[in-house]
């Protein structure tokens, strides 16, 4: 791998992200299990993040507040502070542009970069791993896992199967090692591949990533189509995407806007002013004054599902779609924002 | 094919990148140092304009590495015409039914299929 015949391509994950800053950020909170959680009082008490030292007691990312703090009485319990994670996140990307310039962040805490042209500079994949480990943490105290392949996908999975359970925290998966390394693992463990679509493949008979690279495509692609063959790529670690740091300048498909309501809303005209407020928020992060801003509200029995779009003017094609919607969710009703004004139409009772 | 089995399909297709987070790393980016084009050899540009002949003549499709200073572009398509007097070549995506002129001076790259 040293020689880089082959692109070399890292995935670089961070250990409990947000709970790791807050204890970079509070010294005083190290060596004390700690979670990071929305407020119980406005009902989004859930588990955003735990330090290794809470998930020893057994506490899980999206639990209750209460269910963790029954299993660990002594938790620090610290609200987000997400500019403060972007802030960092931004600051690790720097780290690893100073090794390379092919870095591309993957979430707020992964990001992959493509070293195949640094090996002459900074040494063998595993030396730059151990670089880069080494000044993240000196920077701001956070711990980096590395998964080191020859493509996205598979440096993925090295980093998520292996390296986060081995001790050095760094794992290289080259391809000639994949059949005998990554196929015994548990389906349930692969990229992309989530609990329910575990249990489909279960039910195929497949129990193993090595399993699903021997499937026949054909028969993966008359169950799921196009995703059925990006299953069997990743199982076989075929992958060409490219590390592209600049893929975040496409223009936004979709603007939205969401909210924890205190308590259960019962009535409609309640409902009413909470999607109003929703409608002016997204019509404002649109900023496309004399556009129209669409919302569909669907009212189901115990769940109210809004569906906000933008439309760039051409409203005539709005209405169209507006109504072939109403005859399929008869209990739907439609809010317009045109510039700053808001427009409620009731299209059925419920 | 769908996009989601081209190019960075997968990965686009499942980011989970707060809006916040991804206007600041824009910005973040947008302020690094800006790039210049590379300077081609004379032989490697005739090579290029070998290459997309082969593709307007033969109809092949071949890969177009085009400069952006935020970051390089890759096309793949097929070459309908060159005009040799406004260095330029009119081009077909192959993605989509989209035509277009390119001027020569932005391609840094052309890779051709083994068989050409």
């Amino acid at each position: 791998m040293a020689k880089a015949n082959h692109r070399v391509i890292m995935l670089a994950d961070c250990q409990s992200f947000y709970a790791s800053v807050e204890k970079s950020t509070h010294p005083e909170y190290i060596g004390k299990p700690l979670v990071v959680s929305g407020d119980p009082a406005r009902r989004s008490g859930i588990i955003l993040a735990a330090c290794p030292l809470a998930k020893q007691y057994g506490i899980k990312t999206a639990e209750r507040l209460g269910e963790a703090l029954n299993k660990c009485p002594d938790l620090i319990v610290v609200r987000p502070h997400m500019e403060e994670y972007i802030r960092v996140s931004l600051h690790i990307t720097e780290i690893l542009q100073s090794f390379t310039d092919l870095v591309e962040p993957y979430s707020i805490d992964e990001q992959h970069l493509d070293v195949t042209g640094s090996l002459a500079l900074f040494g063998s994949p595993e030396e730059i791993a151990r670089q880069i480990q080494h000044q993240v943490r000196s920077e701001t105290g956070i711990y980096v896992r590395v998964g080191i392949s020859y493509c996205k996908i598979v440096s993925k999975m090295a980093c998520d199967i292996f390296a986060k359970k081995n001790k050095e925290g760094i794992y290289v998966l080259p391809a000639e090692n994949i059949a005998r390394d990554l196929w015994p693992t548990p389906i349930r463990e692969m990229f992309m591949v989530g609990s329910r679509m575990s249990r489909h493949l279960y039910n195929m008979g497949i129990h193993t990533i090595g399993d699903l690279a021997q499937t026949p495509l054909h028969k993966l692609k008359s169950r799921w189509g196009v995703n059925g063959e990006v299953l069997w790529r990743i199982a076989r670690g075929m992958d060409t995407s490219p590390v592209t740091p600049g893929s975040f300048h496409q223009q936004q498909k979709g603007v939205g806007h969401q909210m924890t309501l205190p308590r259960d809303y019962a009535s409609w005209d309640e409902i009413k002013v909470v999607m109003l407020e929703l409608c002016e928020q997204v019509g404002s992060a649109a900023g496309i004054r004399g556009s129209w801003v669409m919302s569909l509200v669907y009212l189901a029995k115990e769940q109210i599902m809004t569906i906000l779009q933008v439309s760039h003017g051409r409203r005539e094609w709005m209405i169209p779609r507006i109504l072939r919607m109403k005859c399929t969710k008869p209990l739907m009703y439609c809010f317009f924002v045109i510039g700053t004004a808001c427009l409620f139409v009731e299209l059925a009772s419920p | 094919m769908s996009k989601k089995l081209q190019g960075n399909g997968i990965f686009e297709s499942s980011r989970m990148m707060l809006p916040e987070h991804r206007e600041a790393y824009i910005i973040h980016q947008e302020q690094l140092k800006h790039r210049t084009p590379p300077l081609i050899d004379p032989q490697a540009a005739e090579e290029m304009e070998r290459i997309m002949a082969s593709s307007m003549h033969g109809g092949f499709t071949i890969s177009l590495t085009l400069f952006s200073e935020p970051e390089d572009i890759r096309l793949a398509g097929r070459v309908l015409r060159m005009d040799r007097q406004l260095r330029r070549i009119y081009w077909e995506a192959s993605s989509a039914d989209k035509y277009e002129w390119i001027e020569l001076e932005r391609i840094i790259d052309v890779e051709a299929p083994d068989e050409l």
